[in-house]
């Protein structure tokens, strides 16, 4: 029963939404539509689970003293810094009748300036990083051994230059080149790795719906 | 040890250096290196530039994170600031959380440049959240996913969404992300619905997408912040060009990256352990 009722639910739900799709009579587009918000609804606990996750994962950290706690406290802190301005100050607000200007997510409020001043700049500086690291690694790993890396290495060489604008004033052949790779060894790699995706996709939803894929049951 | 293999076990800190110093140096004493517009985003435009003054809205979706905003955010802005100066209508949403807040930003710098009206020229409705879900149910009824604008304002009460239901209602998608998020935009607003759709991504997403371009299934692409500086280019507005400024410095770091891996390699083969192989 534990399997079956979910196995059921699970085929019902597959084949309407393939039926619906090739026959767009109204009852069925109004289950359609209410299906999608019943699934937007539950895809806000995942927010939840994640917020559950975070706090369990960190705090066992800090009980446990592991020697990187510190991060996990700062980790911590910020969440409830955040909550507390942007969720429990506002709503308590609402409930007591009271404004600190701070609170909520509007401009000269908490979250806004921890937001823009803080986690943007700090997230940009961590991507931007990767900059130092990408050019480190080519000059390290970028080895000709064979030809397959040969090939690669001279494609690669003549978008970095065909893309930038420094390639378009040496000479048009640069962007013609880059834009030649783009469109059509890329473009046509790229189709084939889409299509095989597609096919891959289509039989695994046919093997959930059909109940010859059960691993989302859990267990073995 | 000689010099060969000195360079194939160059210390990375001299790399890091160097990159250092083209990074900085160019946005300090800029070449003005003319940027070349791509057919994919002279289409992009073309495409905004071809919709009526007070046509159907532009659904702009800000679908980036902090962490790509240096990349993705001067695409929007340029985006925002052509449909501004143009009398584009425009819709801006977010399928990130974090998305919602760079939204907003862009928005409210770029509208602020022109004498228009938020909530009869344009709105900001937040976060959307649900991803491909969100966007196949933005095609049945939108009012049902945008209950209140960014301000929590009712969406009764907006009088631009007024007229606004579903993908027909719209003229164009635009999505700006740092992720494969184009793709479910591609699936389900333009396969689904066959909504128009374009896209402005980070350049080592973009070659992922040319296959969208020559089927049609996405108007136009902005790869890159090479692609914003182009897009800036034809919009010729010195308010937002964050991207050309720093096409100066991509040029130089990309033809150091290049100069590396040639010596990398001559070290390589020179040395000991290249002769080997």
């Amino acid at each position: 029963m534990q399997r079956q009722v979910p196995l059921s639910l699970c085929f019902l739900a597959g084949v309407f939404m393939f039926v619906q799709f090739f026959i767009p009579v109204k009852w069925m587009e109004t289950i359609y539509s209410e299906a999608l918000t019943w699934a937007i609804v539950i895809s806000f606990f995942a927010y939840f689970l994640g917020l559950f996750s975070l706090v369990r994962l960190h705090a066992n950290k800090v009980k446990r003293n592991q020697p990187d706690k510190i991060y996990s406290v700062v980790t911590l802190a910020g969440l409830a810094v955040m909550l507390f301005f942007g969720l429990v100050l506002p709503l308590a607000g609402l409930v007591f009748g009271f404004d600190t200007g701070l609170d909520g997510i509007g401009e000269g409020t908490v979250v806004n300036w921890v937001f823009y001043h803080m986690q943007v700049p700090m997230q940009a500086t961590m991507f931007s990083i990767l900059a130092f690291y990408i050019a480190s690694a080519a000059y390290r790993a970028f080895r000709i051994k064979n030809l397959e890396a040969a090939l690669l290495l001279f494609a690669a060489i003549l978008v970095m230059i065909g893309r930038v604008p420094l390639g378009h004033a040496i000479s048009e052949f640069f962007p013609d080149a880059a834009n030649w790779i783009l469109t059509v060894p890329n473009l046509a790699t790229k189709r084939g790795i889409m299509i095989g995706v597609g096919l891959g996709m289509i039989s695994m939803s046919l093997k959930i719906i059909l109940g010859i894929e059960r691993h989302y049951l859990g267990g073995d | 040890m000689n010099f060969w293999e000195w360079i194939s076990n160059l210390d990375r800190r001299w790399i890091f250096l160097l990159i250092a110093i083209v990074v900085i140096l160019p946005l300090l004493l800029p070449l003005g290196l003319p940027v070349n517009v791509t057919t994919e985003v002279q289409d992009l435009y073309d495409f905004i530039e071809s919709i009526p003054d007070n046509g159907k809205p532009i659904l702009i979706s800000c679908d980036y994170d902090p962490s790509v905003e240096p990349e993705c955010g001067p695409m929007a802005y340029a985006v925002f600031d052509h449909c501004f100066r143009t009398g584009k209508k425009v819709i801006g949403m977010s399928l990130l959380p974090e998305g919602a807040g760079l939204l907003a930003q862009a928005m409210n710098e770029t509208s602020r440049q022109y004498d228009i009206t938020d909530g009869i020229d344009y709105v900001n409705m937040g976060l959307v959240p649900g991803y491909g879900i969100s966007i196949l149910k933005l095609g049945t009824e939108m009012h049902e996913i945008f209950v209140e604008d960014f301000n929590n304002k009712p969406i009764t009460e907006i009088p631009l969404m007024q007229k606004v239901h579903s993908y027909d209602d719209l003229s164009l998608i635009v999505c700006i992300a740092g992720s494969a998020v184009v793709e479910q935009w591609v699936a389900y607003a333009n396969g689904r619905y066959h909504a128009d759709v374009g896209a402005g991504v980070t350049a080592v997403m973009a070659a992922d997408y040319y296959p969208f371009l020559d089927t049609g299934q996405l108007v136009g692409l902005l790869g890159g912040l090479k692609g914003a500086a182009e897009y800036e280019k034809l919009n010729a507005n010195i308010s937002w060009s964050r991207a050309t400024r720093g096409m100066d410095t991509q040029s130089i770091s990309h033809m150091l990256i290049i100069a590396l891996v040639i010596v990398g390699n001559l070290g390589f083969f020179l040395s000991k352990r290249g002769k080997q192989i």
